[in-house]
């Protein structure tokens, strides 16, 4: 008996990895892992009625593959991070901010369009946690973010030639449709929300009507010998008008990495 | 298609016509007074309060102090001037900051009589007092405990407290002296409260602003204390008081009146029931303002400070026969 459930268990896993590789052959993905640098404008009321403004590191790793039911699907996740330390107008204080993005999408995709042209559309779903910390202020001194969102995303991608080397441009942009995210009131102290757990709709609906954003990427990709070397400008603009609060985060940054071509199992 | 092309030409447009950004005066000396003047409209939490009770008209205090501007001015006659206007608060958690100097109005304490001589205290806690995070406690010789407790910003832990009152447990009555106590850490004052009751106790409520009006408050919450799981108090407490006692103080004292075997003995409190928010000027001065009200178990603002239950003032005979007149009395009624 024992044996026939372990034949059993055998078989199954020899299918799943069988169908595994398979899948690996039929889906060959894009890999980027990219740094970059930049300068960020951090705002907000809770904090401060002033914008900051300074240097910020970006970091970005997006993987990008097709579906293996469908080959107009294509798959994309991206991992985005950034840390900046900004300064108000007058030099006389300073925010610290840091955050992590995860995002995933689902697109169709239109290719070839013309000439080379591919156009891809679809949804996104975006994951998002920071913080914003005032290194001068007392009972309010930082601002906690967090937030799920669900976006229209859409990507246009070129490939040209220049002696018999392919190059390739992309833009990507999303836009947040409807989310929610976290946020204390117009003069709720974190104090209130946490230690007296006083929750007072600390979850707000969001829209571009009260948080419109705007996520955009413009990638060049130039191979490099075996390699391929991707240089990137991105800018994430993300606003929110909630709870009587104003806020903005604007990051603009150039980055570099490089882009691996992962497939498994060759034709 | 067409409509994906549409939409990527209109999402930047989109963004640039719904921009959130900053909507602050610049940075003149009629800005940054008006910015200052909008902080303290909008987000300032007893400017109700303060028009029933000492008659402020903030509306008229913009009129009365922008005919003091002059564009000509400097950065230490602007500050003056909205030292000035801050002062009319009669708030010690309003304070300005430049590189230079603080605003503030520390009338709350400095008009009235201290109650307090700190080398008399230490008299009283002798050389060989103990110890216990930011708590100094001995047994004074009649068997009473005595605990000073100076700055509620001393890190305070309940392993710390139930330590303290193991070893006062013999003591036939507790002083607590917080005189001089100008407040600090709002969690200390809790923990501490948690060791002097055996129930959840209501103690007071707290509201927060939800707008930039000037009645624009949240629903207040009830504030509860819950009883501590290390060593509780069952024997009679009295807790001086003087009018530094502030802030984080003043809440103290309005939870430990809500225990049992609880009275309080000395001068009012000097208040301060405002938790404070900072925010900033056009300048990069900060300012800092009462953005969150606590009230007490009947509703009942304690800004301007709580009455003891026992007056009682430091008598300069006494301290010339090196006699604090607060402990002395607190030991003679705890004896009874």
């Amino acid at each position: 008996m024992t044996n026939t459930y372990m034949r059993c268990l055998c078989l199954c896993l020899l299918s799943a990895i069988t169908f595994g590789l398979h899948a690996q052959h039929q889906r060959p993905s894009t890999r980027v892992l990219l740094f970059g640098l930049g300068r960020s404008s951090q705002y907000d009321t809770y904090l401060s009625p002033s914008a900051y403004k300074g240097p910020a590191l970006t970091i970005l790793s997006e993987t990008r593959r097709q579906l293996l039911r469908n080959e107009h699907v294509v798959y994309q996740s991206r991992i985005e991070g950034m840390v900046t330390n900004t300064e108000n107008h007058a030099e006389t204080a300073n925010q610290m901010a840091g955050d992590l993005t995860y995002a995933s999408a689902w697109l169709r995709q239109w290719s070839p369009l013309w000439q080379g042209l591919t156009l891809m559309a679809g949804g996104q779903l975006r994951a998002h946690a920071g913080f914003l910390y005032n290194t001068r202020n007392g009972n309010n001194p930082a601002q906690g973010y967090a937030d799920i969102q669900s976006a229209l995303t859409v990507i246009g991608q070129q490939q040209f030639h220049i002696r018999r080397q392919t190059l390739s441009v992309c833009y990507q942009a999303a836009l947040p449709v409807i989310g929610g995210m976290f946020t204390p009131r117009y003069g709720q102290s974190y104090y209130n929300i946490f230690s007296q757990g006083h929750y007072d709709h600390n979850i707000v609906c969001t829209h571009p009507g009260n948080a419109l954003s705007l996520h955009q990427t413009l990638t060049f990709d130039i191979p490099v010998r075996h390699a391929t070397v991707r240089v990137a400008y991105q800018s994430d603009l993300r606003q929110a008008h909630v709870a009587g609060l104003r806020q903005h985060h604007y990051t603009r940054a150039g980055l570099i990495g490089y882009v691996r071509n992962i497939n498994l199992w060759r034709n | 298609m067409k409509v994906l092309l549409r939409l990527l030409v209109l999402l930047p447009l989109m963004l640039l016509t719904a921009c959130v950004d900053e909507e602050i005066p610049d940075n003149s000396v009629r800005g940054n007074f008006e910015a200052l003047w909008q902080i303290i409209d909008q987000r300032y939490c007893f400017l109700d309060y303060k028009a029933d009770h000492i008659g402020l008209d903030w509306n008229e205090v913009h009129q009365r102090y922008a005919n003091r501007l002059a564009p000509s001015m400097n950065n230490s006659q602007l500050f003056e001037v909205l030292c000035e206007m801050l002062s009319e608060l009669q708030d010690g958690h309003v304070n300005l900051y430049t590189g230079a100097d603080v605003g503030r109005n520390w009338s709350w304490y400095e008009d009235y009589p201290r109650n307090l001589d700190v080398s008399l205290r230490d008299e009283y806690l002798g050389t060989d007092y103990k110890i216990a995070s930011g708590l100094r406690y001995r047994i004074l010789d009649d068997n009473i405990g005595y605990v000073v407790y100076e700055s509620f910003s001393s890190a305070l832990g309940s392993g710390n407290i139930s330590d303290v009152l193991h070893y006062l447990r013999t003591c036939q009555g507790l002083i607590l002296d917080v005189r001089g106590n100008t407040g600090g850490n709002l969690s200390n004052a809790t923990l501490l409260t948690e060791h002097f009751t055996n129930e959840k106790i209501l103690v007071g409520y707290t509201t927060y602003k939800r707008g930039t009006g000037h009645s624009d408050f949240a629903q207040p919450q009830a504030e509860y204390i819950q009883p501590s799981k290390g060593i509780r108090w069952q024997k009679p407490v009295i807790i001086l008081t003087n009018r530094e006692c502030y802030s984080a103080t003043n809440t103290f004292v309005r939870n430990m009146r809500a225990c049992p075997g609880v009275r309080t003995l000395g001068d009012q409190t000097g208040g301060g029931s405002g938790m404070p928010f900072n925010s900033e000027l056009p300048n990069g001065w900060a300012v800092r303002f009462s953005a969150s009200p606590q009230f007490d178990s009947q509703m009942q603002q304690i800004e301007f400070g709580i009455q003891p239950d026992i007056p009682c003032s430091l008598d300069s005979a006494d301290v010339a026969r090196h006699r604090d007149t607060l402990i002395e009395l607190a030991r003679a009624l705890l004896k009874q």
